[in-house]
């Protein structure tokens, strides 16, 4: 539906009517300046379509428009809209929803962002475009989402590890080399050690002339102490004075000895024993003796004593016979034995119980006790059978018949037997019986009736036969009764008044008490006559014993009427008495020889004592008296003894001392003569006498020593010590000079073998070996350098074998590697996982995507001439656009205003026709939607918007611009031109759209109407100029082609850069708008790719696309992305401060990263630390910017095009390898020559491009 | 009359440390290195008497390693010197500078050591048995880290007539076999077969290829295994030549570390948890192989390789992130402490991969590209699609940090692997979403 006529009567906002007649079918072009009221035709459109659109506003509109059944008219008045066809009312034609209606109303406005009218296009074609998966939730995980930081880490370790290795590698051959040197060192060592060995060899010749100096100053110093100052030890003056205090001890001990000699013969003398030949021995015997008589006196006493005490124990038991019951000899003993009287004496005879006679035995005793005990038993049991007797029945005789228990047990029987018999049969048990009797031949009548067979005579057979039973029984019962009574008659009890049963029960009960009775007293009586049985036996037993008993009491002499009153108490005191008799005899017997010994042996003993001064005071003194006075005797002997042992030690004692006293003063003169101030043969010479004469000589050395020898002595101890105070001075000299001989000495042997030494040194040549020894010692001290070197080279081997720091660090360094190896692989199946999964993403969206975005993909990339396609990924705003140059997608937000603008055109303009797709077309209309596009794509999109135009889409564009009128009215007229050739090929082009210019200042009569003739003026881009026959520098210079700048993407290369060898070609695209590598990709895609270049053609370009992407990957590797200052800045490593600084040395070394932090290093840029330079280096090294790679030559640039040349398919045969090798080392010059151009560009600030030589 | 017997080494690499070990083994890595497997074969030389060590080539693993490798040959060779066995051997490119210098050091001792063909020059010795029998034993070294000569071109020389012939001749050589224009020494596999020896003994190539006969030709291997690279047992070998000549060969598996690769069905899976389960079978299984070893390794590092065909390929994948068996600790089976290096899932989905195919959504032409790259469709498509995974990938190797890596681009076998393993799994996960192939 096309507007054909628009008349707008009345409009908010604007003043006036006005009309459009004469519109195009095609473009029309609405001109006009600001407010001349280009909006106004489009509000007024709108209000014409939409009732919703202006309500309530007043507003009156027509419109004419066309479709394909002819005119049809609409009519706004305020806010009814009415259709007319044919001047009759119609229904409104099906227009798209309102909703969509800003899909086909652009402006600028609409076109720099996406707006809300794409919602529903994002949800149409998420929709359309899911298929049932999450792509994306895969790509975002593992294992195809890595970190941003992956392989950073490992990395990072590995430049460590590297370094590290280097290092180790530098100190390893460091020590190798100085290993090497060792060789040269120990040559050198040797030398020194000569050297060394010769300079000692100088000092001690040195020495040795030094000593013999020092020998003779100390021999002329020592010839001034006086003579034999060497005998002197240095302790005399000591060990004199020990001699000296020894000599004074010996004469002490002398004196001391002698005052106890004295004092030994003073107490030999007071013990009166001094002449007496009295021993020791004598005294013991003499002891001994006492002793004796001693054990005599104390035994003779014991005797008596027991004597005593038995005569004692003798009277009172006798005393005790004299009491009663006792026997009469006892009675006649006591009478005797008066205890009023004094006690018996040991002389006096004994009684007549104490001689020896017939004793008591203790048997006897035994026997009497036992006699005595069975007495007692047997009495006991008599008295206990005649109790009993007593308590038991004496037997009468012939008691009565009833009280036989034999009769009475008989006339039980029988009254039991009789109750036991069968009962007679009385009138009521015959009654009984005859009623049971009837009853049971009653019975048995019945039961033969009842036809039991039985027949009534039968029953009475029966009854018949019970009778007869009871009638046998009553006959037995009257049998056993009748012998029951005779039987009880026959036991002669009293006969019983009845025979009936109750008569009978109660005589049994009678008979059987009696018979109770009768058996009880039949027992008592049998148990009398056996008690009385015992008690007679044991009346007789009791006479025997006592029979025994008073035999025996006659045989000691007791009287056995008294056997009860205490035979055994008498017993025991006469044995008492008897056994105390018989040890008062023996006592006596046993005092008696005793006192026949003591008396002589008091005798004796006194004598001997009186002998030695010592005399008892009788001759009866007991041994008590006789030892006291032989120990008054023993103390005497021991004085005597212990003064003659003193006296004797004394003496031994002074002479000793007499010996002692003589060797120290024969001491202290040889010490006097050792030390050379005593003369020999002086004063104690002459000690060595004999043993045996010392004693003499001895005792006359004490008192006797010559006083001139005293003398001399003394005076030779003085000067003994006056040469003591010298010795210390002279020992000292002395020491020196033996010390220097020796030194001389040793000096001497040491040179042996040099005896030009020994001579200069004797010849005094101090000041020649001097010299000459510093010269050797210089020499050996430059040499004992190398001794350390060796010696700290050693060590370092020694330590580097142990250490293996080199094969730690080599292994360190490969695990690294490998780790990061790990992680290339985990990049590698990502990256290979993501592609294949976008690609196949990418390919069903493809064939999956809806016309409109296929059509708005196909708009777009016309748009921009194959840079851009669209790329929807249902996220966010849903899609964004693919800039094939750069290789990348790029968000709205990132596209350039322009570009924006002809995305959403295209993803409108499709989606609006996809809108009314079955339903009434709508006119366009693009309010100043291209106004930021250049002229150039501005021609491209409205040739696309012409090609709608002339497929029959009316178009209106408003616009402010008169040039824009113009580019319509190009298009049209090219279009034209177009057209006719395309006629002529018959190649189907449709015809071109008319454009009309609809001039709103000229339509309102407003003043500022556009001048015609000047506005529309066509006006078309600069030329692409044709090559002509150019070389390719002049023609690179005359398209002003820039160099490549290797780190942009491929896709940014210019064509030349591959066409130089086909500069049509290259001009051919050119002219279709494409210029670089990333759109040329995309053309090549496209349809148009096929009608404006040859199969051979794009076969070509593909292959050199791909090398050229492949080149620059080579390039790439040994060179560090160009450091600048948005990277310096983006590593936020810097302050704003140090940025500056930073920044300009980067551009001072042409932004070489490698360069930059060696020169930082170098301190090139002051007060930055040494921890930022490491952090940025390693941003730096992650980014990119240092590559430690080694570069490729050319020959290996050139060798990666031929590769990728000769792996990228090709529509053409193969090409030979020959070929395919020139046509890549041609390339890879070609490419070399763009990179350099793009590198001289920068560093030369001039425009390479400028120069046809350079290219 | 005794045999001679000759304990026979390789590609030692002294002062190199075995890489990719985990942190948390119980023991060191340089318990597990070149330098202990050294001391492991001086001490096997010494407890099996044999008469001489013959070593071929690449002692040390980095010619300006004097002191610390060095120092390990050094002692070692002082230590079979004690025990009266002698060491022979050839510079392998490895150690030009090293082994001279160690002949020089050790020339005024006792002769322990002989660097044979020095200066690429052959040259021959004889080696006298407990019983008198005499072995000669030919070499030629490297005379310096690259040559390309041939040094069968030269020697070795033919066999000495007349005197006492020694009953067999055994060549030492460091060489590239078969490797036409390499730098290191390369010959012909005919010229060793031609060449008048009785064995040849051969370094440079760490696999071990030589096989017991009557005439034993090929590399020893390396001593140690010390990166994955290097599977299965490696040591020394014992050659013992009889009095006739007769020569007989055996493996002593002498290094501390090994490495395996072994690879685990997933068929049957009962859910993807389970895989621990698997995984810990395959290392039993490991062990009871290695259990018949004379000597046992301290550790044995794995790379698994998970095959089959599994519906529970995500699950899999999600119980490897949730419990990484590569980051889990040793496990100690008799002694010998086993590590994972690394897990590769290979295993098929249970999917029909050309019915998801014409799947119209993303899995579907997730599919679709995994066809192509199992070469199903159209090749041009394929070519381009690896192409431009190619480009991407050598982008990811040259980008930093990781270009520090010094990694090589992936070739085409390469991206396609990565293409397929990545693409797999990308498709379990997203079949995951709608509860399918979890």
């Amino acid at each position: 539906m096309k507007l054909v006529s628009l008349r707008v009567h009345r409009l908010p906002g604007i003043d006036g009517g006005f009309e459009c007649r004469s519109l195009s079918p095609g473009v029309n072009v609405v001109v006009g300046p600001n407010a001349s009221g280009k909006s106004s035709v489009l509000r007024a459109i709108r209000a014409l379509l939409y009732e919703e659109e202006l309500k309530g506003q007043g507003v009156i509109v027509e419109g004419v428009f066309e479709d394909g059944a002819g005119r049809l008219a609409a009519e706004r008045v305020a806010d009814r809209l009415t259709w007319h066809r044919d001047g009759k009312a119609t229904q409104p034609p099906a227009l798209p929803g309102r909703h969509l209606l800003d899909c086909y109303v652009l402006g600028l406005e609409d076109l720099t962002a996406a707006q809300d009218v794409d919602r529903p296009i994002v949800e149409a074609l998420r929709k359309s475009l899911a298929g049932g998966y999450d792509v994306q939730q895969v790509l975002d995980r593992a294992p195809y989402r890595l970190k941003a930081t992956h392989g950073r880490p490992e990395a990072r370790r590995l430049q460590d590890a590297e370094q590290q290795l280097r290092q180790v590698q530098n100190s390893r051959d460091e020590l190798r080399r100085k290993e090497e040197q060792i060789r040269h060192w120990r040559i050198q060592e040797q030398a020194a050690e000569a050297a060394q060995r010769d300079a000692d060899a100088h000092g001690l010749a040195l020495a040795l002339l030094h000593a013999r100096r020092k020998v003779r100053a100390l021999e002329e110093a020592l010839a001034g102490f006086p003579t034999g100052m060497d005998r002197l030890t240095g302790d005399e003056d000591r060990r004199l004075e020990r001699l000296q205090d020894a000599e004074q001890t010996r004469l002490g001990e002398l004196a001391e000895a002698r005052r106890k000699a004295a004092d030994a013969e003073g107490e030999l003398a007071a013990s009166g024993l001094a002449d007496s030949a009295l021993r020791q021995a004598d005294l013991d015997e003499r002891a001994a003796l006492v002793r004796e008589l001693r054990g005599w006196e104390e035994e003779a006493a014991k005797h008596r004593e027991t004597a005593a005490a038995a005569r004692a124990a003798r009277d009172r038991a006798w005393a005790a016979l004299q009491t009663p019951p006792g026997p009469e000899a006892a009675a006649g003993a006591a009478r005797r034995a008066d205890p009023d009287g004094p006690g018996p004496q040991l002389d006096a005879p004994g009684p007549r119980l104490d001689a020896p006679g017939p004793r008591l035995d203790p048997a006897t005793l035994h026997a009497v006790e036992a006699g005595l005990d069975e007495r007692r038993a047997a009495r006991a049991r008599v008295q206990a059978y005649e109790q009993e007797l007593a308590s038991l029945p004496e037997a009468e005789g012939g008691g009565g018949a009833a009280a036989d228990p034999a009769r009475l047990r008989a006339g039980r029987d029988a009254l039991v037997a009789f109750l036991t018999a069968a009962a007679p049969v009385g009138p009521a048990r015959i009654g009984g019986a005859a009623l049971a009797l009837a009853a049971t031949a009653a019975a048995l009548v019945l039961l033969a009736r009842a036809g039991t067979g039985w027949p009534p005579l039968a029953a009475i057979g029966g009854a018949a036969l019970i009778g007869l039973g009871l009638s046998r029984l009553a006959g037995r019962g009257r049998r056993e009764r009748a012998a029951a009574r005779e039987a009880y008659r026959r036991s002669g009890l009293e006969p019983l008044a009845r025979w009936t049963a109750d008569v009978v029960r109660d005589d049994l009960t009678s008979v059987e008490e009696a018979l109770s009775t009768a058996e009880l007293l039949a027992r008592r009586l049998e148990r009398r006559s056996e008690v009385e049985r015992l008690l007679n036996a044991e009346r007789d037993r009791l006479a025997v014993v006592e029979e025994r008993l008073e035999a025996e009491a006659r045989r000691v002499g007791f009287d056995p009427r008294h056997l009860d009153a205490g035979f055994h108490q008498w017993l025991r005191l006469l044995d008492e008495a008897q056994r105390s008799g018989g040890e008062l005899a023996a006592a006596r017997a046993r005092l008696a020889p005793l006192e026949a010994a003591i008396g002589p042996r008091r005798e004796a003993l006194a004598a001997f004592l009186a002998d030695h001064g010592e005399p008892p005071e009788d001759a009866a003194t007991g041994a008590a008296a006789l030892e006291a006075r032989l120990a008054a005797l023993q103390r005497r002997l021991t004085q005597r003894i212990e003064a003659s042992r003193d006296l004797a030690s004394a003496r031994r004692d002074e002479k000793r001392a007499v010996g002692d006293l003589e060797q120290a003063r024969s001491d202290i003169a040889a010490l006097l003569r050792d030390a050379g101030v005593l003369p020999d043969g002086s004063a104690g010479a002459g000690s060595a006498e004999a043993p045996e004469q010392a004693a003499g000589a001895a005792e006359a050395a004490l008192g006797d020593v010559g006083a001139a020898d005293e003398a001399a002595i003394r005076a030779a101890a003085l000067l003994l010590r006056q040469r003591l105070e010298l010795r210390d001075a002279f020992r000292a000299r002395k020491r020196e000079h033996d010390d220097a001989v020796t030194e001389a000495r040793l000096r001497a042997q040491d040179l042996g073998d040099r005896p030009e030494l020994i001579a200069a040194a004797e010849a005094e040549e101090e000041e020649a070996i001097e010299s000459r020894r510093g010269e050797l010692e210089k020499q050996a001290a430059e040499g004992r350098g190398f001794t350390e070197r060796i010696a700290e080279t050693r060590g370092l081997i020694q330590e580097a074998e142990r250490q293996r720091s080199y094969e730690r660090a080599l292994a360190e360094r490969q695990q690294v590697a490998k780790a990061l190896q790990d992680r290339v692989e985990e990049a590698l199946y990502a990256e290979a996982g993501r592609l294949l999964l976008s690609d196949a993403e990418r390919a069903y969206r493809r064939e999956s995507e809806p016309p409109a975005l296929a059509h708005a993909s196909e708009w777009l990339r016309r748009f921009t001439h194959g840079q851009f396609e669209i790329h929807f990924d249902g996220r966010g705003e849903g899609y964004a656009a693919f800039d094939t140059a750069a290789e990348r997608v790029r968000s709205l937000d990132e596209l350039s205003t322009g570009t924006r603008a002809q995305l959403l055109l295209a993803v409108r303009v499709a989606f609006a026709l996809q809108a009314e797709r079955g339903g009434t077309s709508l006119p366009l209309f693009l309010d100043e939607a291209l106004t930021t596009s250049d002229a150039s794509r501005f021609r491209e999109v409205a040739r696309s918007l012409g090609a709608l135009a002339a497929d029959g889409r009316q178009l209106f564009y408003l616009t402010a611009r008169g040039e824009d009128a113009r580019l319509w009215q190009e298009l049209a007229n090219a279009d034209v031109e177009s057209s006719a050739a395309a006629a002529g090929d018959a190649s189907g082009a449709p015809a071109p759209a008319e454009v009309a210019i609809v001039d709103m200042a000229r339509l309102r009569a407003l003043d500022a109407a556009v001048d015609e003739a000047e506005a529309l003026e066509p006006v078309t881009d600069p030329p692409i100029p044709p090559p002509d026959g150019m070389e390719a520098g002049a023609y690179a210079v005359a398209l002003g082609v820039p160099g490549i700048d290797p780190w942009a993407p491929a896709g940014s290369c210019h064509l030349f850069h591959l066409l130089r060898d086909d500069l049509a070609l290259l001009h051919r695209l050119l002219q279709a708008g494409v210029r670089r590598l990333g759109p040329l990709r995309s053309f090549l895609a496209s349809e148009a790719a096929s009608t404006l270049l040859s199969d051979p053609e794009r076969a070509t370009l593909r292959r050199r696309a791909e090398s050229v992407t492949a080149y620059l990957s080579a390039w790439r590797i040994g060179r560090g992305r160009p450091v600048d200052r948005a990277a310096l800045d983006a590593s936020g490593v810097l302050t704003d401060k140090m940025l500056e600084r930073v920044a300009a040395l980067a551009d001072e070394v042409g932004g070489d990263g490698g360069a930059l932090v060696e020169g930082l290093d170098n301190k090139r840029v002051a007060n930055f630390q040494s921890a930022k330079r490491q952090e940025l280096r390693e941003w730096l090294s992650e980014r990119g910017h240092l590559d430690d790679r080694p570069q490729l030559t050319r020959s290996e640039l050139a060798r990666t095009v031929f590769e990728a040349l000769s792996r990228t398919p090709s529509a053409q045969a193969e090409k030979e390898p020959e070929a395919t090798l020139e046509e890549a080392t041609q390339l890879a010059a070609w490419l070399d020559a763009g990179v350099n151009a793009a590198h001289h560009s920068r560093t030369s600030l001039s425009e390479s491009s400028s120069n046809p030589s350079f290219w | 009359m005794l045999n001679v017997k000759l304990l026979c080494a390789a590609d030692i690499h002294l002062g190199r440390q075995p890489s990719r070990l985990p942190e948390a083994l119980p023991m060191q890595p340089s318990d597990l290195g070149p330098a202990a497997a050294w001391w492991r074969l001086v001490e096997a030389a010494v407890d099996e008497g044999v008469d001489a060590v013959l070593i071929a080539g690449d002692v040390v693993d980095r010619e300006d390693d004097f002191f610390e490798a060095y120092a390990d040959l050094r002692d070692g060779v002082a230590r079979l010197a004690e025990a009266g066995i002698e060491v022979v051997a050839v510079a392998g490119n490895h150690d030009t500078r090293v082994l001279p210098r160690l002949a020089d050091a050790l020339a005024d001792g006792p002769g322990s050591f002989t660097l044979l063909g020095r200066d690429g020059v052959w040259e021959g010795m004889s080696l006298g048995g407990a019983g008198g029998e005499r072995v000669e034993v030919v070499g030629w070294s490297f005379p310096k880290p690259t040559t390309t000569t041939d040094p069968l071109a030269s020697g070795p020389p033919a066999r000495a007539g007349g005197g006492v012939r020694p009953v067999a001749r055994i060549g030492l050589l460091h060489c590239d076999r078969d490797q036409t224009g390499s730098a290191y020494a390369p010959v012909r596999s005919s010229e060793l077969d031609a060449a008048p020896v009785d064995a040849w003994l051969l370094g440079h190539v760490h696999r071990p290829d030589i096989a017991a006969g009557d005439r034993p030709i090929g590399y020893l291997g390396s001593l140690v295994g010390t990166d994955p690279g290097e599977p299965g047992a490696h040591g020394a070998w014992l050659l013992e030549v009889d009095a006739d000549g007769r020569l007989s060969l055996a493996l002593v598996p002498l290094a501390p570390l090994r490495w395996e690769s072994r690879s685990v069905a997933l068929d049957g899976l009962e859910e993807g948890a389970e895989v621990a389960v698997r995984i810990a079978e395959a290392l039993d299984a490991l062990d009871r192989e290695i259990d018949g070893d004379a000597v046992r390794p301290l550790a044995v590092g794995c790379r698994l390789r998970l095959t089959g065909r599994t519906r529970h390929r995500a699950g899999v994948s999600e119980a490897l992130r949730r419990d990484d068996p590569t980051a889990s600790q040793p496990s100690l089976r008799r002694g010998t402490s086993y590590f994972i290096d690394t897990v590769t899932m290979d295993a098929s989905p249970e999917y029909d991969l050309d019915a998801l195919a014409t799947e119209r959504s993303p899995a579907g032409a997730l599919a679709q590209r995994l066809r192509l790259l199992d070469g199903l469709g159209d090749p041009d498509e394929r070519r381009a699609l690896v192409e431009r995974a190619r480009r991407r990938l050598a982008e990811v190797v040259a980008g930093a940090p990781l270009a520090a890596a010094d990694s090589v681009p992936p070739d085409e076998e390469r991206t396609v692997a990565l293409l397929r393993r990545a693409g797999y799994e990308a498709l379990d996960s997203l079949l995951a979403q709608r509860g399918e192939g979890s």
